[in-house]
């Protein structure tokens, strides 16, 4: 592990989308990022192999979730289904991606989401990930799949919920680990580029920790004009940090993916309840 | 011969001794404060403000310039000073039907405390309430309502995806739903593997399958009940969260306006309005821009609009009142009386709410005094109904024209109406009273107090000594130089002349005051301290010449003989006559020559103006009762066979009036009587069926102007004018005139009847009837009657059947 504050830089964000419709302001938000860090923007589409195999099933049926009717689910309707979703996505990429002179590509690949997804990882600086809205979100591949890149990749992530952005306040959960500090050091920037300053959460144990943790978030943030909050955590937990977050109401929130504050249930309740953007640094 | 004397120069003119004052200059005098010559009018204003009746509105009827307005102004002042101010009147929301909105009557002052309460209260509540949803105990109870409903949707999913994970089959996600799918290592069946597995496997996973689904659909079936669920206890949450930010603040307030039943029915429709429309509260921390297009506003700016609802539109607020008040509406249009709602552009639209109703005058004088001009409202369209309506239903209901006449039917407001409580005071000529009282019935039911302002008032020593004080207090308020006792002498002198009469005042106070501003004009350009007979004589002077181009054309005609008029010599049926020209600000008098013609008719008096329809109708009255006069003096029991025609030579417009009848007469006389006129007299005066004399209008002038004619071509003494008897006490004569007639250059008859005019005029006696009931011979009268009567045997003869051939034959 480098022991370094400073985050490899990013030149290439993976983009990677699921079969569920996407939200024009996550493309925005990732290609914005994308800009800003002056990156290639790569999405993967993932045409979900599970999808395409129930659907080839006899009895397969799909139960709607506006009317709770069902209907025969027949292999040629979700090939159908599932190409034009992707040309949407690549569309809309297209278009946001034009806007901010960002460099892109866009790859249409089939088999399960979330080996696809861990294979492309291993070759990008950041993997965003889109995912919709609608009951329930552990449902989905890609929530799955976060979930096993949390655990395993090295790279970054960034989360996108239905109409989050990359935009102020910027609120960074430091707990003194590497990984928090390079959130600070990430959040950092953009604050700046918003002329905004950014909330310190401290997960600090004790006042003396405070303290300490205190002096070194100062310290990352020497140099920049970015001014820092440090709102009084009551409790360092995971369900006090949660609070604190909606609070602040948050824009984006910036912390490690693998704080030891957050067991896997919490950290996982955090992001799944979230409604805005969330960098998850290593 | 009846002996007539010529008036002395003392009866031409009732002038005005400067010695009887005391004073030097008015600088001496005390201000007038009581109303000079309107005694009835005085009265009739007291009575008409003190009683508190319904109709008992007043219309101050009097003459333009006469002051009515300043001494209405006057009394009203005093009597609101003494009475207590009206209530404020104010508009609020009607939560119900907003375009009903309400209308509360607050004591004074307190209408503009409502609404500055009002504004902190919504200042208040925009901080509390926020405040109180963004607070640590909501958002932990909310968020607890909304993991609860979470949990209940992911428990009920969780169960059925282990249910089916029991069963080695996976719940998944599909881009429009959801669906089930057997698995084997984390992956769904292939198709192949599926068709490898035995029959009765494949059955019971279908049969699982099937299971499954019918408990997903029943979760989904669940979902929107239990979201509503949800919503209700968020609900119920916030609206205990409202109640507790919002019911101290406004029960702060209840206390305060506790004595006001109608506040406190208001602040608790407002605090349910509040807590049922949360929302307006909770979001609108920053103000809403006012959007543009092509730099039109299209938006309303100032705010959440649905927060103006809790705003207060105090219509009227009096808390600066010291009295009741007395309002004059200058422009009394439609909506200038009954008030007005406004709109504003809002998204291309044009809307209204109750804080864009604006009063009128009718709401500002509530309570007190409005004064009107009659003559502005009837000129407004349909300010008069407005204001008769207002009047009859006793309260102001606000609506436009439109909605009055039925001409639109957009929705608009419907203001509850204010209960009205005043007394309207219409200021007019007396014209416009005696017209509405004839023509409007409701007139009579509305305004029922009529306050009569005269013209005039008596001269007299003491009404001398106030009408100085007049002067000075005039002068004094215009800041006019001080006048000596001279020059209030001669401005009384004006005065009497204005009114035509020399025992009378006028009380048309503009024409004074103009007269005293004038005069001060020229006594300053003088370098003069103090305004003297001479300044006050050449306003006079300077007014009469900036006027009287018109007068100086037609002497300047006289003169060139372009109009015939005789000042000398004796003509049989002819006379000089006298009339009067108005231009309005300006009156003089000139000569017009008369002539009459008779021969043989059928008795009728022909006015030749009258046939060419130039004759007004009191002309034609005049000139019929020649006839009249003829017949019943010359020929009671004869037909009278004349045909007279009369004519006013050289005029060319319609001719109106009866005051040159004596004159037409004296012409048909002399006609008659084959008796020549002098030329160097002019006369004017009506004269009825008995051959009296009556006064009319404009004598001074008509002397002046025929003395003028007299003048350019030299007074020869033989010139004189004749005037009836009963117009000597109008006399106010030129100074000029007045000088010729004591130099004995001119003279002016009194005369009582025709008799005594023809006499003058011929120099032949009239004659009276003796006792055998005839006139002396080479009378007038005789050789008139001796005339007539032998036109009348003329025409009995050519009336009597011609003899025929046969009979002549015989």
């Amino acid at each position: 592990m480098s022991t370094t504050n400073h985050h490899p830089p990013i030149r290439r964000i993976l983009l990677a989308l699921d079969t569920a419709t996407h939200d024009l302001a996550a493309f925005e938000a990732a290609t914005a990022l994308a800009a800003h860090l002056d990156a290639e923007l790569h999405a993967l589409f993932v045409e979900d192999i599970n999808l395409l195999r129930l659907a080839a099933l006899p009895f397969a049926r799909e139960t709607r979730l506006i009317s709770a009717t069902t209907r025969r689910l027949q292999n040629p309707d979700m090939e159908h289904a599932l190409r034009a979703e992707a040309t949407r996505a690549q569309a809309t990429l297209a278009t946001v991606a034009t806007r901010l002179h960002v460099r892109w590509s866009f790859q249409v690949t089939r088999g399960q989401v979330a080996a696809q997804v861990r294979a492309a990882a291993l070759e990008t600086d950041l993997v965003a990930f889109i995912f919709s809205g609608g009951a329930p979100a552990g449902l989905t591949h890609i929530a799955a799949t976060i979930e096993t890149l949390m655990r395993g990749a090295a790279c970054p992530l960034l989360m996108l919920p239905p109409g989050a952005g990359i935009r102020p306040p910027f609120v960074v959960v430091y707990d003194g680990s590497t990984a928090s500090a390079r959130a600070l050091r990430l959040a950092a920037p953009l604050a700046q580029a918003e002329g905004q300053g950014v909330t310190v959460l401290l997960v600090a144990v004790d006042p003396s920790m405070a303290r300490r943790l205190r002096s070194e978030a100062d310290a990352l943030l020497a140099g920049t004009k970015v001014t820092a909050q440090y709102p009084a955590l009551p409790r360092p937990e995971a369900t006090a940090i949660a609070r604190a977050v909606r609070a602040a109401s948050a824009g984006t929130l910036l912390m490690a993916a693998d704080s030891p504050v957050f067991d896997g249930t919490a950290r996982r309740r955090l992001l799944e309840d979230l409604e805005c953007a969330a960098i998850l640094t290593r | 011969m009846i002996s007539i004397q010529p008036l002395i120069p003392e009866a031409l003119c009732t002038q005005c001794d400067p010695e009887q004052f005391s004073f030097a200059t008015t600088a001496e005098l005390e201000d007038l404060t009581q109303v000079l010559g309107q005694t009835r009018a005085v009265e009739a204003l007291k009575f008409g403000i003190g009683i508190r009746r319904d109709g008992y509105n007043l219309f101050v009827l009097g003459e333009p310039g006469t002051g009515k307005r300043t001494v209405v102004r006057q009394f009203l002042d005093d009597k609101a000073a003494h009475e207590a101010p009206p209530p404020d009147w104010c508009y609020v929301n009607n939560f119900q039907e907003a375009h009903k909105p309400r209308v509360m009557q607050l004591p004074a002052g307190t209408g503009m405390k409502l609404k500055n309460d009002m504004e902190q209260l919504m200042a208040d509540l925009r901080a509390a309430i926020p405040a109180v949803f963004e607070s640590e105990e909501y958002r932990t109870r909310r968020q607890e309502m909304e993991e609860k409903l979470k949990e209940q949707h992911e428990q009920a999913f969780e169960e059925l995806r282990k249910e089916a994970e029991s069963h080695s089959i996976a719940l998944v996600r599909t881009p429009s739903g959801m669906a089930f799918a057997p698995m084997h290592k984390n992956e769904v069946v292939s198709p192949e593997d599926y068709e490898k597995l035995p029959e009765d496997e494949r059955q019971r996973i279908e049969a699982v399958i099937a299971t499954l689904e019918e408990q997903l659909a029943k979760i989904i079936h669940q979902i929107p009940q239990w979201r509503r669920e949800g919503q209700r206890r968020i609900r119920e949450l916030d609206r205990e969260v409202t109640i507790s930010a919002v019911g101290h603040l406004i029960d702060d307030l209840k206390k305060e306006y506790a004595a006001l039943p109608a506040v406190i029915e208001y602040l608790a429709t407002t605090q349910q309005t509040v807590i049922d429309n949360v929302d307006d509260f909770r979001h609108t921390t920053e103000e809403t821009p006012e959007i543009t297009f092509l730099g039109i506003p299209i938006s309303r700016p100032g705010g959440a609009p649905s927060l103006r609802r809790y705003q207060v539109n105090v219509l009227i607020d009096n808390s600066a009142s010291k009295g009741a008040p007395v309002v004059y509406e200058d422009s009394p249009t439609y909506a200038g009386l009954i008030g007005r709602i406004e709109h504003i552009a809002q998204m291309g639209a044009l809307v209204t709410d109750f804080m864009l109703i604006k009063p009128g005058a009718l709401h500002r004088a509530n309570g007190g005094y409005l004064m009107l001009d009659a003559r502005k409202v009837l000129m407004q369209p349909f300010a008069w109904e407005g204001l008769k309506r207002v009047l009859s239903a006793r309260e102001i209901r606000i609506e436009s024209l439109g909605q009055a006449l039925s001409l639109v039917s957009t929705v608009s407001l419907e203001p509850e109406p204010i209960p009205l409580n005043l007394k309207v005071v219409l200021l007019g000529e007396p014209l416009l009273y005696y017209l509405l009282s004839e023509y409007d019935p409701e007139f009579s039911e509305l305004f029922k107090a009529a306050v009569d302002f005269g013209m005039d008032m008596q001269r007299n020593g003491d009404s001398n000594q106030l009408y100085a004080r007049l002067i000075a207090t005039l002068a004094r308020r215009d800041q006019l130089l001080d006048l000596d006792r001279g020059a209030v002498a001669r401005v009384i002198e004006y005065g009497a002349r204005l009114v035509e009469d020399a025992e009378k005042l006028s009380v048309r106070l503009r024409e004074i005051t103009d007269l005293l501003r004038e005069a001060d004009h020229w006594a300053r350009e003088a370098g003069q301290q103090v305004i003297g007979a001479a300044d006050v004589q050449r306003a006079i002077d300077a007014k009469i010449f900036r006027s009287d181009r018109i007068r100086e054309r037609l002497q300047e005609a006289i003169q060139r003989g372009t109009l015939l008029i005789d000042t000398s010599g004796e003509r049989v049926g002819q006379v000089n006559g006298l009339s009067v020209v108005d231009l309005g600000n300006f009156m003089f008098g000139h000569p017009s020559r008369i002539t009459a013609s008779v021969r043989l008719g059928r008795g009728e008096v022909l006015d030749i103006q009258r046939e060419v329809e130039l004759s007004g109708p009191i002309h034609s009255k005049g000139v019929l009762i020649l006839s009249g006069f003829l017949g019943a003096r010359y020929a009671p029991e004869r037909p009278l066979a004349l045909s007279a025609s009369l004519v006013f030579e050289q005029t060319y417009g319609e001719v109106e009036g009866d005051s040159a009848s004596s004159a037409e007469l004296y012409a048909l006389l002399s006609a008659l009587a084959d008796a020549p006129i002098r030329q160097s007299f002019a006369v004017t005066g009506s004269v009825n069926q008995h051959g009296e004399i009556q006064a009319i209008g404009g004598v001074n002038e008509k002397i002046e102007g025929f003395f003028d004619v007299c003048r350019m071509r030299g007074l020869s003494g033989e010139q004189g004018v004749l005037i009836p008897a009963a117009n000597v006490k109008h006399l106010m004569l030129r100074r000029d005139v007045i000088e010729a007639v004591r130099n004995g250059q001119f003279r002016i008859y009194p005369v009582n009847t025709i008799d005594e005019g023809i006499e003058i005029l011929t120099g032949i006696p009239a004659g009276v009837r003796n006792a055998d009931g005839v006139f002396p011979d080479g009378s007038i009268n005789a050789r008139v009657e001796v005339r007539l009567l032998t036109m009348s045997e003329l025409a009995r003869l050519y009336g009597a059947p011609m003899p025929g051939p046969a009979e002549s034959e015989e």
